[in-house]
């Protein structure tokens, strides 16, 4: 694999820095210089095509197939730098085969963990993310968070979350460790790391218990699209705990939840229709 | 000196001086140069007085960026530690993220330098926020767009795909 060597710096010279000279300017901050907005006309071709493909495989890691498919079109370094990530990608789809039994192929789950591996090696995230899964519910507990661990580091959203809940389960729980990581994924819009963040918040799991906080997090995962979060969002606004007192509001999530297929919800928003507003305020049990 | 006068008062910070591939200097407190791996690394065995680093590989325009960035880390990590010591809730975490996505929103060669700059000295939650964002950039595109979007000429290749 040929790797590319360090491009000059974009003001010309390859040499300029071994230059003996030195303008001898001991302020803190050296006067200001244009910015190098104004200093190049945008039709120049940028550097990005010159990647190194270390960096391009970082990049590449935590792409979905069709992003990664686009991206190995974009220029010919591209998509040499991404060979190895494609090849992962077709061992994860073929890894998928095996796990669900799809695609004419018999469910194996050995075969299945094989293939994944294989796309581990190759650095996909995604591989890594299934492959966790697969130790996991073997019962290899260790060998699972050790690869959700690598594509969080990764900043694989999937591996930060499913890297959260392992800690609350694990034993003993690290319960400020698993916050941590619910903590990273859920900023970046992950509903499901939300969801279980709100948990934590809510029973006061590895932070200190904060209804508003966990409240502001039901809501946001419910707007994911999560429907268990829906369904705790309903209940928060029902009690007014977390969120502000809103029978309108607890009624559109209780019936989100319900369109979703939440059991429960679709009990509760039944009750909820024909309800005089007190009488269902009470014996609500949060689901976690 | 006043110092002896005050014996509360906090000692001079160190400092050091960052020297960018154009010959400008930087002169940053120490634990804001440290947030580099790199410079971090390099720092235990240098000599007490020699507290310059030569960056051959970041210009002063990127320098400056990342000095910025390192210098609100660094406090933003101190009063988020004080925040947590006090026991009041997180927001300063999701305030400094939004920060950093205003300091990555910049145009398409500054991007490739502080990516390029970040991976040079090692300073891993910078080179993570770079990387997202050109993943993020990618994210939904054609390959026309992606070219579009980073100024990457179209060398017309072949189709990986076409013969997997």
């Amino acid at each position: 694999m040929k790797q590319k060597t360090w491009p000059a710096a974009s003001d010309g010279s390859h040499f300029k820095s071994l230059n003996l000279y030195r303008p001898t300017t001991s302020l803190f901050h050296p006067t200001p210089r244009h910015s190098r907005l104004n200093q190049l006309p945008s039709s120049q071709p940028s550097n990005f095509s010159t990647l190194p493909f270390d960096i391009l495989t970082k990049i590449g890691s935590s792409l979905n197939h069709p992003d990664l498919k686009s991206s190995s079109l974009v220029c010919t370094s591209w998509r040499d730098g991404l060979t190895p990530l494609r090849e992962a990608m077709l061992f994860v789809m073929w890894g998928k085969k095996f796990k669900h039994g799809r695609g004419g192929v018999r469910k194996n789950l050995g075969k299945a963990l094989d293939s994944f591996m294989k796309g581990v090696v190759r650095g996909s995230t995604l591989a890594m993310v299934d492959a966790g899964l697969i130790y996991w519910e073997m019962g290899r507990k260790e060998d699972g968070v050790a690869l959700y661990r690598r594509a969080a580091e990764l900043g694989d959203h999937n591996g930060e979350c499913n890297l959260g809940i392992s800690y609350l389960q694990v034993e003993p729980p690290n319960q400020k460790e698993a916050f941590k990581w619910l903590y990273k994924a859920s900023v970046a819009g992950h509903a499901r790391a939300q969801y279980q963040l709100a948990l934590c918040l809510h029973q006061g799991r590895g932070v200190q218990r904060d209804l508003t906080e966990a409240g502001k997090w039901y809501l946001r995962a419910a707007e994911g699209g999560y429907t268990r979060a829906m369904y705790n969002t309903s209940l928060c606004y029902l009690s007014g705990e977390g969120l502000v007192h809103s029978h309108r509001q607890a009624k559109k999530w209780m019936k989100r939840a319900a369109e979703c297929g939440h059991r429960k919800a679709q009990y509760e928003h039944g009750l909820l229709l024909f309800s005089v507003r007190t009488s269902c305020e009470q014996n609500h049990v949060f689901l976690s | 000196m006043k110092d002896s006068f005050n014996p509360s008062i906090e000692p001079p910070k160190k400092t050091v001086t960052l020297v960018s591939s154009d010959g400008y200097d930087f002169e940053v407190e120490e634990e804001v140069a440290l947030e580099s791996q790199v410079i971090k690394d390099g720092f235990e065995d240098k000599a007490v007085d020699d507290r310059e680093y030569l960056l051959f590989n970041v210009h002063s325009d990127t320098l400056e960026l990342i000095i910025k960035y390192c210098e609100k880390h660094v406090s933003s990590r101190k009063s988020i530690s004080a925040a947590a010591a006090s026991s009041s809730s997180s927001n300063g975490e999701e305030a400094l993220k939004e920060w950093d996505e205003h300091f990555i929103s910049v145009d398409t060669n500054t991007l490739y330098d502080i990516l390029m700059a970040a991976d040079y000295l090692n300073i891993k939650s910078l080179l993570d926020l770079a990387i997202q964002k050109v993943a993020d950039t990618i994210h939904g595109r054609s390959p026309e767009q992606i070219r579009k979007k980073f100024n990457i000429e179209n060398d017309s290749i072949i189709d990986p795909w076409a013969s997997e």
